[in-house]
């Protein structure tokens, strides 16, 4: 009798040793950290795992640096950098590396298109009252006070010299094309330094970063909101391993007067916004193509989206403003149809 | 005595009462570890203001919830079973602007992933352990 139940009791331990074993020895997929804020006048959301455990850790250091880059870029809080630079009446101005970058990145992009792609439309963002969330300001400005705005814009007035930029004729610089994919990039950094192998995905403004691929081997799915739809309802999805998507559109900062629309990405040639798209989204491996392509494309049309989306090598996904999908072969790759 | 030393020895070491008594401890184990590890939680939203958590709302009964900052009124949320939308949405910074009211015209959101978002009041809204989740990981939208 002893005997018996010095072996049920072995073989107790065992089966449930073993269970116990199984359940911990099971390969889990990580577990994500996922922070949702509202930070630079927009939606964030970060969502990480890492194998070193720290992932809270991280993910609220890298939410703590959105109050350094408000500093920084925020072109309409008084004493921000940016703010002081466009308000420096024509003189050298010393910068900080993060602002230097951003204006060096426009520049060569506003180079690259021609000026079809301007960071140096400030002026215009407030004429129209884009500037603030208040959307009793927003409104059709007079064709004289556009003509008038358009006075100062050009970024052929932007001089660079070392860490010294110097804005001639009176121009502002509005770097919101390229301000949160280099944000996105910065905060991946970060995300990469504690740990290599981590994975996740960053979003500002709806430009989404790849920190690492979704448990290890697989694809992020991110989807396109419907220009037209609510903030959940997506269009189309794209799949993306690594890399950065972006969007610019017509549907957040607009005014409808006399049944057309007008919105806040403007032809710096015009001083209106184009009627070309709904929105564009951009996939490519460098954070400013996924903003700036998008911009461009908005301002420039069908046939210059082509002909750039080859040169820089970017997948878009593009909708017209008859509600039609364009989308190049280069998409193909992204696409991803549940 | 030779039988009875042969009885001693052909006894059965487990009785079949001791092992169903064993099978049932270690299926009753079994469940009581997988249900601890995937059962899913139950359905709330989440509502978050100025980055912190503002409430943990439960999502199975209709009501409603105001939102404020300090004394000030921000927004109205409407439950019903599994879902969660705003029905009012003030502007705290600049409250005579009711028109564009994103967070309001979002609706209804009841999968995972979804969320309602009021940019002027810093409000953020999401849900957690609804039946379903959204297609998506992340949304992108005009920057």
């Amino acid at each position: 009798m002893r005997k018996r139940n010095i072996i049920i009791s072995i073989f107790t331990v065992v089966i449930v040793g073993s269970v116990i074993a199984s359940i911990f020895l099971t390969k889990v997929p990580p577990k994500y950290y996922t922070r949702y804020g509202v930070e630079l006048g927009t939606n964030v959301e970060i969502s990480y795992a890492t194998r070193k455990g720290n992932a809270k850790e991280v993910v609220d250091k890298m939410f703590s640096e959105f109050e350094k880059y408000d500093r920084i870029f925020n072109p309409w809080i008084a004493g921000s950098e940016l703010y002081n630079l466009n308000h420096s009446d024509g003189k050298w101005v010393k910068i900080s590396p993060d602002l230097l970058y951003v204006i060096k990145a426009s520049m060569n992009f506003a180079q690259l298109t021609d000026g079809v792609f301007d960071p140096t439309i400030g002026r215009l963002v407030p004429l129209w009252g884009f500037n603030t969330d208040n959307t009793k300001s927003w409104h059709l400005p007079t064709s004289q006070e556009i003509q008038e705005s358009l006075k100062h814009v050009g970024y052929k007035n932007v001089e660079i010299k070392g860490n010294e930029v110097r804005l001639l004729n009176g121009v502002w610089l509005d770097l919101n094309g390229m301000m949160e994919g280099y944000i996105d990039q910065m905060l991946i950094d970060i995300a990469r330094q504690n740990d290599p192998e981590s994975s996740g995905f960053v979003d500002v403004g709806g430009t989404v970063g790849i920190i690492g691929p979704k448990y290890g081997d697989q694809p992020w799915i991110i989807g396109i909101q419907n220009p037209r739809g609510n903030s959940n309802d997506s269009i189309g999805y794209v799949k993306l391993y690594s890399g950065y998507v972006g969007t610019s559109g017509d549907y957040e900062r607009y005014i409808i007067v006399n049944g057309k629309r007008y919105y806040h990405i403007f032809d710096p040639k015009t001083g209106y916004s184009n009627d070309y798209f709904e929105s564009v989204t951009t996939v490519s491996t460098r954070s400013i193509f996924s903003d700036g392509f998008g911009v461009f494309s908005m301002v420039a049309g069908q046939s210059a989206m082509e002909k750039m989306a080859s040169k820089l090598g970017v997948a878009y996904y593009a909708i017209n403003e008859q509600g039609q999908v364009l989308k190049n072969d280069e998409w193909q790759k992204y696409e991803y149809k549940p | 005595m030779m039988n009875g030393k042969n009885t001693n020895t052909n006894r059965k070491i487990f009785s079949k009462w001791d092992l169903i008594l064993l099978v049932s401890l270690i299926t009753a184990f079994g469940l009581w570890i997988g249900l601890r590890q995937f059962a899913p939680p139950a359905a709330k939203a989440v509502v978050l203001l100025d980055g912190k958590v503002y409430e943990v709302i439960p999502l199975n009964k209709n009501a409603y919830y105001k939102v404020y900052r300090g004394d000030t009124y921000l927004m109205t949320l409407e439950t019903r079973p599994g879902a969660i939308r705003a029905t009012y949405s003030t502007n705290w910074i600049f409250p005579e602007t009711e028109t564009n009211q994103v967070s309001v015209a979002t609706g209804w959101i009841s999968k995972e992933g979804e969320t309602i978002i009021s940019i002027p009041n810093k409000i953020v809204v999401y849900t957690e352990g609804t039946k379903e989740r959204t297609t998506y990981d992340a949304m992108t939208f005009q920057n």
